[in-house]
């Protein structure tokens, strides 16, 4: 059984962004882990887990 | 001659809902459906979860018992290998987790050998007795477990079931890559789970996915280290980034080229089954 990634979910207090990070990338970004794609601020934490209901609304970031 | 490659096809697990991926399959009609055609693209192995009415996942032996007659009676042709799984419901308990075994007697079924912290937010139970049970049971009723393994220790847990006799060699291994609390999904990690693999437990087969992120570079490497490979919408919902799957049959036959660009062959349902050892 696997339930899939398990991610992060953040939204940026300045622009109002919905981003998300997989817990995998945690060794592979370190600091950068939890930061808003478009301003690099550190984003505020909503929930974790497996895929949300509107996880489609919270842009992936990956590098 | 060429080696052949098992693919094992996944197709709805117990967490994906049609809000994350609308072509995941729910009901026993979509799964049955779908295992069809991932059998059609190449996929030897269906490996099953049931969801209730609602879409949560279920160990209900009535949805897998609606979900075989379907693909029996609508698709008579497909020899798929069914093998079942045991942790399609965190709640359910073990008596329930084993009784659509005993009833369907699929070739194979799923083996969770440990417990792990679940996502951070529950408790993935596999007791010492429920492993014990299961795999005594199992032989008796002549259903192969497919070990799957989040870590190296559980490796190490089916070396000791396999010295107490409740395993019976050869095995075969689902490394499951990637897995939030299991180990994470890298090549590295992947050989280490080999070579754990190979000297605790010499002689096993090996199967391999990847979760999120880890999904390619695992389907390539266990093509590359010689191991049978994994894919569905139990693992991914993403073909690639930020592309939802159009189908099951889709990641069935993207590995289906890889195996055939390595120069392997696709393995039939009946080479599946000489090379794992089962029944038929």
């Amino acid at each position: 059984m696997s339930w899939g990634p398990q991610f992060m979910y953040y939204h940026c207090d300045q622009c109002g962004k919905k981003f998300k990070y997989e817990t995998a990338l945690i060794p592979v970004v370190g600091d950068a882990f939890g930061r808003c794609p478009v301003c690099g601020c550190m984003g505020t934490y909503e929930q974790d887990g497996a895929r949300i209901p509107n996880d489609l609304e919270y842009e992936e970031i990956d590098e | 001659m060429a080696k052949k490659t098992i693919i094992t096809a996944a197709v709805t697990g117990a967490w994906p809902k049609k809000e994350n991926n609308p072509n995941v399959p729910m009901t026993p009609q979509e799964i049955a459906d779908d295992v069809y055609d991932c059998w059609q693209a190449g996929a030897a192995i269906a490996h099953l979860h049931m969801r209730d009415d609602e879409g949560n996942g279920t160990m209900d032996t009535a949805k897998f018992r609606e979900t075989l007659t379907i693909l029996k009676e609508k698709y008579p042709d497909c020899d798929i290998v069914l093998n079942l799984t045991t942790s399609g419901d965190i709640h359910a308990d073990d008596e329930i987790r084993k009784a659509h075994v005993e009833e369907l007697r699929p070739e194979m079924a799923s083996y969770d050998c440990g417990s792990m912290n679940w996502l951070n937010s529950g408790l993935f139970i596999n007791s010492p007795k429920f492993l014990e049970d299961c795999g005594l049971k199992f032989q008796e009723w002549g259903v192969k477990p497919e070990i799957e393994a989040f870590d190296p220790g559980m490796i190490g847990n089916a070396a000791y079931y396999l010295k107490k006799g409740v395993l019976k060699a050869p095995l075969h291994f689902q490394m499951c890559m990637g897995c939030a609390n299991g180990i994470p999904g890298s090549t590295k990690n992947l050989v280490f789970m080999v070579e754990t693999m190979n000297q605790l437990c010499p002689g096993s087969t090996w199967s391999c996915f990847g979760v999120g992120r880890s999904a390619m570079e695992m389907l390539y490497a266990a093509v590359a280290l010689g191991g049978h490979v994994r894919v569905g919408m139990e693992d991914n919902v993403l073909y690639s980034k930020g592309v939802l799957a159009e189908s099951n049959r889709q990641f069935v036959e993207r590995a289906a080229r890889i195996i055939r660009e390595f120069g392997n062959e696709v393995a039939t349902p009946d080479d599946a089954r000489e090379i794992l050892g089962l029944r038929k």
